[in-house]
């Protein structure tokens, strides 16, 4: 396979965990600017497992991904307690002060004469685990979509679930819901953690793919992005910011000639789709008239 | 059962309620009416725990619900059906009223109160897998107030059962209200139709201001000379 179609396809898989992420907390009602703080997190927390503890990838994703939603629950706890525009800011602000830890965290152990680490503002380099276990990039990527593919299960499971309904019930009117004995809030730190553990899973496969992290590169545009997918794909079903990743990467990112006005492009769709379709493509109306098709061709 | 005593409530600097005091015995229906903005809503918001009271007492059978979030004070058996038919359009109605009875009762409760309340409710039985968006505005309301007594309350607060209704299904839900007193369900109710709730209620207070100015036997209060002139807009002879 074309080793330019292999890194948009990764990129793809790996930005669709944010994307996702993002999306668990729209569902709930809300909007965060900052799911690029739980990304860059295990990004980190993996990368240093794997590079300077010598653990094996696994242990050390999972590791990565415990660190992320572990920091996203201790967020939710104060943050939670506001609503609307001022959680939307404060999780902005979070993940400012997360890039800006970053840009001054130095902790790096001597390998093999080499210092490796984290080194502040120069970033993390030498994470090799997956070239030094002669991981190839398809394999890498079929590992991307088969956690890909686990996490669409769960999401799948969860909206079919007594705790999905909940968070739509919550998403939908959180006064109402708590009318109804749903303790919002604990539901919601709840939601704000998987969403950690989601974007932390994008953030461990980031870092092993592209062996080298730096702060800059979780600053907030990750996070508008990642919030956009879900806006541009759909609220109705997982598979709406994965539609919206695939849009914006895929089609926008790979067609070459026109990469360079990408972020017009980008957000001139954002700002039609917010008119015309303020819920994304596959919005809740446009699930159900599929589920509705699909029912009526199998009766 | 419940007592409110001084109950202040304000938003920002707005006061919305000078020092209410009321009582709803066991088994009672007691109505709350007042023109628009005289604190009804507040009132039950403020019982129900969705708005915070700043000064005053709320008590269910002795013990104090200020302070207690909403959800928990739906665990002891306070359960609102609020005004303007809120249902989750977004979900089913099997789902709006599985949802309802799992912050109430364990999972074999649940599907037996959803058993009862569908045989009060049969429009609903037949709708179970629609979404709560498809109901016209008169199901929207009876899938409310089903959604209300699949909690099996013991105090229901009902805001403005009727508003917006057609007569018909303005008539539908008056009639089920002394069925639900029957089933041993205490209520109070804000309705705007102030004949309509004196008729169907043991006792009324009247609200003006954020002030109780007026209280008594409902059927007292329907002929009442302030209440005539104020709410009901017609003359003493037509009342009798």
């Amino acid at each position: 396979m074309d080793d330019h179609l292999v890194g948009v396809l990764s990129n793809i898989g790996m930005i669709s965990f944010i994307a996702l992420s993002a999306y668990l907390l729209l569902i709930v009602g809300e909007i965060s600017f900052g799911q690029q703080a739980f990304f860059a997190i295990s990004a980190y927390a993996s990368g240093i497992a794997t590079a300077m503890w010598g653990w094996d990838f696994w242990p050390g994703l999972a590791w990565g991904t415990a660190v992320a939603a572990a920091a996203a629950v201790l967020v939710g706890i104060p943050t939670l307690r506001i609503r609307g525009l001022y959680f939307s800011i404060a999780t902005l602000a979070f993940a400012e002060m997360v890039r800006l830890v970053f840009e001054v965290f130095k902790y790096q152990v001597e390998i093999d004469g080499e210092m490796v680490g984290p080194d502040g503002s120069d970033g993390f380099r030498d994470i090799r685990y997956i070239f030094e276990n002669d991981i190839t990039a398809v394999e890498y990527m079929l590992m991307i979509y088969g956690l890909l593919a686990a996490v669409l299960c769960a999401f799948f499971l969860l909206e079919r679930s007594r705790l999905g309904s909940i968070f739509r019930m919550i998403g939908q009117d959180p006064v109402l819901a708590e009318m109804q004995g749903i303790d919002v809030t604990a539901y919601k730190i709840l939601a704000l953690g998987l969403a950690g553990l989601v974007a932390g899973i994008g953030g461990g496969l980031y870092a092993h793919l592209t062996t080298f992290v730096e702060p800059k590169i979780f600053n907030v545009m990750l996070g508008v992005h990642s919030l956009a997918y879900g806006l541009i794909g759909g609220l109705g079903t997982a598979f709406g910011p994965l539609i919206g990743v695939a849009i914006d990467i895929g089609f926008l990112e790979s067609i070459r000639a026109i990469s360079g006005y990408r972020m017009i492009a980008f957000g001139g769709l954002v700002a039609v789709l917010l008119i015309f379709r303020p819920r994304g493509l596959l919005d809740e109306a446009a699930v159900n008239w599929i589920r509705l098709r699909l029912r009526r061709r199998h009766a | 059962m419940l007592e409110v005593r001084d109950l202040v409530v304000n938003y920002g600097r707005i006061q919305a309620l000078h020092g209410v005091s009321l009582n709803v015995a066991e088994g009672e229906i007691v109505a709350l009416i007042g023109a628009n903005g005289a604190g009804k809503s507040s009132t039950m918001n403020a019982v129900s725990g969705v708005v915070r009271a700043s000064f005053g007492e709320i008590r269910l059978e002795g013990e104090e619900l200020v302070g207690h979030p909403a959800h928990r004070i739906f665990r002891r058996g306070v359960v609102q059906v609020p005004e303007g038919r809120l249902i989750f359009a977004n979900l089913t109605i099997e789902e709006n009223l599985r949802l309802a009875a799992a912050g109430a009762h364990d999972r074999r409760g649940e599907g037996e109160e959803l058993e009862r309340v569908l045989d009060l409710f049969p429009m609903l039985r037949q709708r179970l897998k629609d979404r709560g968006s498809s109901l016209s505005g008169g199901q929207a309301q009876m899938l409310a107030l089903a959604r209300g007594l699949i909690a099996a309350p013991r105090l229901l607060l009902l805001d403005e059962p009727s508003l917006g209704l057609a007569p018909l299904a303005a008539r539908e839900v008056f009639d089920l209200i002394p069925r639900l007193r029957e089933s041993g369900i205490t209520i109070l109710l804000v309705e705007q139709n102030v004949r309509q709730a004196l008729a169907v209620a043991d006792r009324g207070y009247v609200l003006e201001g954020g002030r109780i100015t007026l209280d008594g036997d409902a059927k007292e209060l329907l002929g009442h000379e302030l209440l005539v002139k104020s709410y009901l807009g017609i003359h003493r002879e037509e009342v009798a």
